[in-house]
Parts: C-alpha cells; sequence; structure tokens
C-alpha cells in the first residue's frame, strides 16, 4: 500500500503546530465566510488567496498555504448549514435544500439537533470522499499521464458540453455564459504566438481578466446587491448548542447509515462533474424522501432531510477536488480558485503533480483529514458565536464587505484597474443572477480558458488541421462523443417536443374545420 | 430615481438588453479577432484570432436566439426586473460603493473604506454616530495592520499616510 505510507508522511507534514494553527484559523475563517451574505466559498478564497503570496515562496510554505485555503472551503461548507438552519437563508446554494426541513426544526426548538446532524453528515460525507480521493487520485493521475493535447481537449470540453446539456438555466444562456467565460479568458496576450488580443488599445487590459477579480464582483458585490433588495432583515432561532443534546443526536445517527452512505454515494460521484454540489444535495434530499417511506413528512422538520443534503454536499465538495488535483479540472467553483492558486504559486495541477510535488500532494490530502475533523470540533464549539454574528446589522456587514472585497480585488495585481474590472463583474453577476445567466460555468471557463485554447491549438498543430484528431484514439473519441451526445440531446428533445406541439397543433386545426 | 409605478424595466426588456448586448459582445469579439487573423498559419497552426472567433460566432447566435425568445416572449415575460420599491436599496449600496472606488484612487483605500463604512452605517442604519465612526476606524486599522504589517502586501495609499508617515 504505497498510499497510505504517502498517507502517514502526509500527516507528518500536516501535524506541525503550525499547520495546525493554520487549519484552526482557516475552519474559522471559512465558517464565517460561509455564513456571512455576499461572501461565499468561491469569493471568500479569492480575497484571501493573495495573502498566501508571500507564504508560498517555499514548499512547506506552500503545503501551508494550500491548508490554509483548503479549511476556509471545508468552513465554508460547514458555515452554509447554520445560516440555513437558523435563519432559513441559505448561505450558500448547496445548503438551499437543507433549510427544508432544517428549518422548521429550529422552529421546533430543535435546532441543537439539526445543527448537530447537519455538521456530522458533512463530516462523514467528507470523510468518505478524503478516503476515495486517497486512494484513486493517485490511479487516475497515472492514467492521466498518458493523456496527450487532444485528450486534454477533451476533457475540458466534456467538462464544459456537461453544463450545457445539465444547467437548469436553459440552453442558449448556458453555452453563452460559457462562451463568455472562454472570451474573458482570451483577452490580454496570446501566449503562443505573442500577439495582443481584444484589449482594443487599453494597456489595462493587457494582463487580461482576471478570474479572481471576476469572482470577487460576480460573486461578492452581485450577491450584495441582491441581498440589499431583500432589504435583509435577519429574524433567526438562537443557537445554544448543548454538550447532551449533540450526543443524544449521535447516538440517533446510527439509524440513519442508509441515508447518510446514499448521500455519501450520491455526493461523490456527482462532485467529480463540474457544478456537481449544488444538485448533489438537491438529488440526494430528493431520493432520501423517496426512499424514506414517509416522504410527506419530509419538509415538516425530519433529520433525514438534514443529514441528506449536508452529507452529499460535503462529499461533493470535497470529491471536486479529485479532478483538480489529477486533471487540472475543477469540480466546483471554490476548488476552481484553489486551481488558481496553486497556478499562482508555480504549481502545475494535473498528474505531474502527484510525481513532482508528492509530499504538497499528500500534505493536502492529510489536512483534508484532519482540517475535517478539525472542523466538525470547531463548528459545534462555535455555532453560537457564529449565530451572533449574523445578528450584527446588515448597514455594518454590507460596507464591510464591500471594502474587503475591494481589498481582495486589489492585491491580484496591484492594480487599481482591477477594483473598477470588480465592480463592472459586481453588475454583471447582479444581472446575470437576476435573469438566470449560470455563474459557474462563466467562472469555470475564465479558469480554463487559457488551457483548453492551448490543448486544441497544441492538437491541431500536431495534427496539421485535422480535426478527426479528436477522434482519433478511443479514449479521445468516447469522451468527445459523450461531450457531444450531451451538448446536442437538448437540442434534440426540444425540437420533438416543439414538432409534436406543431402535429398536435395541426391536428387541432383540422379538426375545428 | 423616481418610485413611481412602471418606471422599472420588465424582465422581457431587460432579457432584450442583456442578449443583444451579448450579440454585441460577440460581434466585437468576431471582428477583433479576424483583424488579428482567424485563420490557419504554417508555422503556428491556429492563429491567435481562430479561437476568439469561433467564440463571437457562438456568442453571436446565443444572444441572437435569446434576443428573439425575449421578442416573442414579451407578453409573458412582463414580471418587473426589480420592484419600484427594491430600487432605492440597491443604489444606496450601489452609488457609495462607486464613490469609494473613485476616492480610493485619490485617498488611498484606508481612507476612503473609513469613509465608505462610517457614511453608510450613518445613512442606513440606525445607529449612534459614535459606533459607526469606532466600527469604521477599527476596520481600516485592522485592515492595515493585517495586509501592510502581518502579511506584507501593500495596498493603494493617499495623502493621509504619507502625512501620518506610514
Amino acid at each position: 500500500m504505497d498510499e497510505l505510507h504517502l498517507l502517514f508522511a502526509g500527516f507528518q507534514t500536516a501535524l506541525t503546530p503550525y499547520n495546525v494553527w493554520l487549519m484552526l484559523l482557516g475552519i474559522g475563517m471559512g465558517v464565517l465566510v460561509g455564513v456571512l451574505p455576499g461572501l461565499g466559498g468561491p469569493n471568500g478564497v479569492a480575497i484571501l488567496l493573495p495573502l498566501t503570496f508571500t507564504m508560498a515562496q517555499s514548499l512547506e510554505g506552500r503545503t501551508s498555504a494550500i491548508i490554509l485555503l483548503s479549511c476556509i472551503y471545508w468552513g465554508a461548507l460547514f458555515g452554509g448549514a447554520i445560516t440555513s438552519i437558523l435563519f432559513n437563508i441559505p448561505g450558500e446554494a448547496w445548503s438551499v435544500a437543507t433549510t427544508f426541513d432544517g428549518h422548521p426544526m429550529a422552529q421546533q426548538g430543535r435546532a441543537g439537533e439539526a445543527l448537530t446532524a447537519a455538521f456530522t453528515g458533512s463530516f462523514l460525507g467528507a470523510f468518505f470522499s478524503v478516503v476515495i480521493i486517497t486512494f484513486a487520485a493517485p490511479f487516475v493521475a497515472k492514467f492521466a499521464l498518458k493523456f496527450g493535447p487532444p485528450a486534454f481537449f477533451a476533457v475540458y470540453f466534456l467538462s464544459f458540453a456537461s453544463f450545457a446539456g445539465t444547467s437548469r438555466s436553459g440552453y442558449a444562456k448556458t453555452v453563452a455564459a460559457t462562451v463568455l467565460g472562454f472570451v474573458g479568458a482570451a483577452v490580454g496576450l496570446d501566449t503562443i504566438t505573442g500577439q495582443i488580443r481584444l484589449t482594443f488599445g487599453s494597456e489595462s487590459l493587457l494582463n487580461g481578466i482576471d478570474f479572481l477579480v471576476a469572482v470577487i464582483g460576480l460573486f461578492g458585490l452581485g450577491e450584495i446587491f441582491l441581498s440589499m433588495e431583500e432589504g435583509l432583515a435577519f429574524r433567526g432561532k438562537s443557537a445554544k448548542l448543548e454538550f447532551n443534546v449533540v450526543l443524544r443526536t449521535w447516538r440517533q445517527m446510527p439509524r440513519y447509515w442508509k441515508t447518510v452512505l446514499q448521500s455519501c454515494l450520491i455526493g461523490a460521484w456527482m462532485g467529480i462533474k463540474p457544478g456537481g454540489a449544488i444538485a448533489a444535495s438537491f438529488m440526494s434530499y430528493a431520493v432520501a424522501k423517496r426512499t424514506s417511506g414517509k416522504p410527506e413528512e419530509f419538509g415538516t422538520g425530519r433529520i433525514e432531510g438534514v443529514i441528506a443534503p449536508e452529507t452529499a454536499a460535503h462529499a461533493a465538495g470535497t470529491s471536486a477536488l479529485l479532478p483538480m488535483l489529477t486533471l487540472g479540472i475543477p469540480g466546483s467553483g471554490t476548488a476552481a480558485v484553489l486551481l488558481g492558486g496553486l497556478i499562482m504559486w508555480g504549481l502545475q495541477p494535473g498528474p505531474l503533480l502527484f510525481i513532482e510535488q508528492k509530499e504538497f500532494v499528500w500534505g493536502l490530502i492529510a489536512s483534508m483529514y484532519l482540517g475535517n475533523v478539525a472542523g466538525l470540533i470547531v463548528v459545534l464549539a462555535t455555532v453560537p458565536l457564529f449565530a451572533a454574528i449574523l445578528r450584527v446589522p446588515f448597514s455594518i456587514i454590507a460596507p464591510i464587505i464591500v471594502v474587503v472585497s475591494a481589498v481582495g480585488a486589489y492585491t491580484v495585481h496591484g492594480s487599481m484597474f482591477d477594483i473598477w474590472l470588480m465592480l463592472i463583474c459586481g453588475v454583471v453577476g447582479y444581472v446575470f443572477k437576476k435573469l438566470d445567466y449560470p455563474l459557474a460555468p462563466l467562472t469555470l471557463a475564465l479558469v480554463l480558458g487559457d488551457k483548453t485554447e492551448d490543448a486544441f491549438r497544441q492538437s491541431l498543430l500536431g495534427s496539421q488541421g485535422n480535426l478527426g484528431v479528436f477522434f482519433a484514439k478511443p479514449l479521445e473519441a468516447t469522451l468527445m462523443t459523450a461531450g457531444i451526445l450531451l451538448l446536442v440531446m437538448p437540442l434534440i428533445s426540444r425540437v420533438r417536443k416543439q414538432s409534436r406541439l406543431a402535429k398536435e397543433n395541426a391536428a387541432a386545426a383540422i379538426v375545428r374545420e | 430615481m423616481s418610485s413611481d409605478r412602471n418606471t422599472t424595466p420588465s424582465m422581457g426588456t431587460m432579457e432584450m438588453i442583456v442578449s443583444l448586448a451579448l450579440v454585441a459582445v460577440g460581434l466585437l469579439v468576431a471582428w477583433d479577432s479576424y483583424r488579428l487573423g482567424a485563420g490557419w498559419s504554417e508555422t503556428s497552426g491556429p492563429r491567435s484570432g481562430y479561437f476568439p472567433f469561433r467564440l463571437g460566432l457562438i456568442l453571436i447566435v446565443c444572444g441572437a436566439w435569446l434576443s428573439g425568445q425575449a421578442f416573442w416572449k414579451r407578453q409573458v415575460l412582463t414580471q418587473r426586473f426589480i420592484e419600484p420599491a427594491q430600487v432605492r436599496p440597491v443604489l444606496t449600496v450601489a452609488i457609495p460603493t462607486v464613490f469609494f472606488v473613485l476616492v480610493t484612487q485619490w485617498l488611498g483605500i484606508y481612507v476612503a473604506s473609513a469613509i465608505f463604512v462610517f457614511g453608510f452605517m450613518i445613512y442606513v442604519g440606525p445607529l449612534a454616530w459614535w459606533k459607526c465612526l469606532l466600527v469604521a476606524l477599527v476596520n481600516s486599522v485592522l485592515l492595515f495592520y493585517l495586509f501592510e504589517k502581518r502579511f506584507f502586501v501593500l495596498l493603494p495609499k493617499g495623502a493621509v499616510e504619507r502625512w501620518l508617515g506610514l
């Protein structure tokens, strides 16, 4: 068991007092970010990323930095549940399903029980996925080592196609948002030919549109504008988490092993695909409802209704790191930001990472185990504190979040222009959210745009312009075909539906005549 | 902005504006890429504009499709994009944010954010002035300590910092 050996070495790296302190700090910041409106996983990590630049100049520093960032991520995942249950406001999109039963439980005075169930479920889901990462990641990485540019392009293509195929936002809007992300990524210097593209003479655009700045604007500022619309009066249940409530809930948990297990499986599977955490939480809730035997009681404060979405969301959020580490394709928005962090530190995520940066990778994986244990303890201990933070008036929180976002955008390149860019992205994010243009594929395209284009151009260069290169080998051909099917299926089913409608209309017209 | 009825655009109108904007962006991208060369080069394969040119075309098609959709559904999409009563709260945060960014260019981010936080809290929240002042100052000092002293990340500074010798 080579993996176990490497993992133990990883534990040694992660368990220094300094790194444990960073874990606790990260979890604390993450929960805060997850709890506050306008801050979430992606933009929370994006804002804090520049702080790690000085840290990440040495090898040990980089491991510490990724531990800090990934713990912010775990914290944000935990934090989403707090607002969902106590305030009926999902801090994150993946905790929407948690409100269905979590808030009714809080209203019945069972907030402690709901929170404990949510946190424990989260912990189990994440743990399940980390185990999968531990054993599957080296295998996937070894497999991916043989990938050439066409295979990488095929993988990218499939990830983007799966957005268009499965998005709830409508086909054209998803494609438009994705393409807009690619366009944003193309702005600036073309690394292959050294030509300058799409800057229209603006010097500030030479560096391109940094996706960190875009994420801070799209998610952070956009969210603040939306929150202002709602007027935001927090009227939440107070949270006291007594130790015996925690113990009592834990004694109940084994009864729900089936819910936990199926949620783990759904989450781990969905998380590997881009944008999976949100879908996973809803799907897991629906499955738990259907298999419970008492579907009518769901929505009134069933404990499974809290366990299922939280377990799945965490399992998905964690397994999203598997494709990020092994293929360089992030499975979630936050994973995309983490990926951006690795690139900025000079690491190249992808199969080679497992060979060239063994210590870093295994330190990170070990920290996932430890971070989630630390997370569970921290959130159980600090719920009242964070619930109190939510009672701070929005007139204080809103301007501070705006300031922190501006600081985050500025520090990416130390450029004033980026603050303006963030502002523009904030307006775009607000309008897009209201009109239901999906932001996840846009972000992913901003991150992966350059790499996708490079893979595409290198493939074509190798094949002298023959597009057949993407179908030359079984692996590429399978991935490309799957991607094309995902892209085309919704169109076909729509045409079918419309022609059926047309036929029915025609038939009705004939009858009338 | 007045808060009369019927002054805010409908969903259909906004869909139309955004989709036409997408077409415009698509045209701009396609034009610039075509200018750079969107074809094949014997030495370096696809030229710089190859990929973006095609992106531009897709964007034009999607935008045109969406605007057509918005046009056909304009009778259905009559729901307001934003309720008249919601305009004010959104502008209360949007306008000061723009001023905050403007002032940052002159006075640096620490002073600008102190003014912004203080002003916003006074205007929006029913809070005592000294509380607002305290939060504004603590926020700026904390930012300064964290970024400048702790993590050595330099943020924009202005005349006040120079005067204080920071």
